[in-house]
């Protein structure tokens, strides 16, 4: 077998290794790391912003977050994700007797239910409370008369709220107030978007919008 | 496997050029984690509010709410005073405790400097008559009525918990803001508005 020709033939044959090309060895070696690099992430970036285009919220089918909770319901009806076949399920935690400031996200998901049209009667809020303590099936009644008599509120019983909020990977943690029976629960305040089938595809962030979610739930709704 | 080379004059050169590309690809990257990186500095509260201020004023968008008559209003039309405004919900226990110190301080400051708006998140056919019998329970006789039926001030003023409360000044620009509630009619919080009206006169 013939030897292979030497891969640069305007190399001359060396004389000794020496401290000088090593370092211009790593620099052309860190030099090309970077520029591949670089060139992944100007080849990536606009395929990202491709993908983020189809919906306004994040996209994130595929993750298996709490699809198989059941709780009862603000009127002790247990209710699972199956109950919701058909519709685009927006869920979300929280609590009503809110100390210093309560969160918007029940009005948002109103709001995109009414900018829906027709097609908002498959646009459902559930609202699981991390304060069944306080939040009672009548406190949950009367919260939600403030927003859309579709909406549903789960509370979870002993031993539930730990199981369901792990389901979601959310957190919850129990500040407590001033006073004895005012405390703050803290807890993630972005909303979990389920498709007509029943999976999970999306995660939005508090303050995202009406008008985002509307638009989103009217493409799970055509079948995106 | 290459022998072991010393650099011609023409591969040094090359090799030089080759690193030069990649210092100035790691510059410009690093330029880039500073620019992602960097946020506006901190705003200061101002002694006596309990809002947040900004450094600079900023130009809020277009809003358009409805009064207890039910009628469009512009946020635009209360340009020429201070306005305070105090968003909302009857369904948020925090925001109807300070509902009567709000009243009071429209009584003490409402006037040609000077008007508190408490817009409601209240949405619904009920909502208007679900705001009237709340102020009637608790005897408001200062505040009028708004309604922001569209949820919209979620979005368009970033209030996402109520009550948001926003300072705008006579240009109808964001001065400060605070989330949660206070005592507004604390002689603190009074002299320090009647102070800033003084200090840009009409």
């Amino acid at each position: 077998m013939a030897t292979p020709p030497p891969r640069r033939s305007r190399r001359k044959p060396a004389t000794a290794p020496s401290a000088h090309r090593d370092r211009w060895r790593f620099a052309l070696a860190f030099g090309i790391f970077l520029s591949a690099g670089a060139a992944t992430v100007l080849l990536v970036q606009p395929k990202l912003k491709q993908r983020a285009a189809q919906f306004k919220l994040s996209d994130i089918t595929g993750v298996d977050y709490g699809r198989a909770f059941q709780l009862p319901d603000q009127n002790g009806v247990v209710r699972s994700l199956r109950d919701f076949k058909g519709e685009v399920a927006v869920v979300f935690f929280g609590f009503t007797q809110c100390p210093e400031a309560c969160r918007t996200t029940m009005a948002e998901i109103a709001q995109a239910k009414k900018l829906l049209g027709a097609r908002g009667a498959k646009l459902r809020a559930i609202f699981i409370t991390v304060d069944p303590e306080r939040d009672t099936s009548e406190v949950l009644q009367a919260f939600l008369a403030n927003f859309d008599p579709s909406f549903v509120a789960l509370r979870p019983g002993p031993n539930q709220l730990e199981k369901v909020v792990g389901e979601f990977k959310t957190h919850v943690r129990k500040i407590p107030g001033a006073t004895p029976g005012s405390c703050t629960i803290d807890h993630t305040a972005a909303s979990f978007v389920f498709d007509p089938q029943g999976r999970l595809r999306l995660y939005a962030r508090h303050g995202a919008g009406a008008a985002a979610l509307a638009a989103d739930a009217q493409r799970l709704l055509g079948g995106a | 496997m290459d022998t072991p080379t010393r650099p011609t004059g023409a591969q040094a050169t090359r090799r030089r050029w080759l690193a030069a590309v990649g210092l100035a690809g790691a510059a410009g990257l690093g330029a880039l984690a500073y620019f992602q990186s960097a946020r506006p500095p901190r705003p200061q509260a101002a002694s006596g509010l309990p809002l947040v201020m900004h450094d600079q004023p900023t130009v809020l968008p277009q809003l358009s709410v409805l009064d207890g008559a039910g009628q469009p209003v512009s946020l635009a039309s209360f340009k020429g005073k201070f306005v305070l405004l105090n968003i909302w919900a009857t369904w948020c226990p925090p925001c109807r405790e300070e509902m009567p110190s709000l009243d009071r301080l429209q009584a003490q400051l409402g006037g040609n400097d000077f008007q508190v708006i408490a817009l409601s998140m209240d949405a619904g056919e009920k909502a208007i008559g679900l705001v009237k019998s709340f102020y009637a329970s608790i005897g408001i006789q200062h505040l009028a009525i708004y309604q922001d039926a569209d949820a919209a001030a979620i979005y368009k003023l970033k209030a996402v918990g109520v009550p948001t409360t926003l300072l705008l000044d006579r240009q109808g620009r964001e001065v400060g803001r605070m989330s949660g509630t206070a005592e507004w009619d604390d002689p603190k919080i009074v002299a320090a508005l009647q102070a800033l009206i003084r200090a840009e006169p009409a």
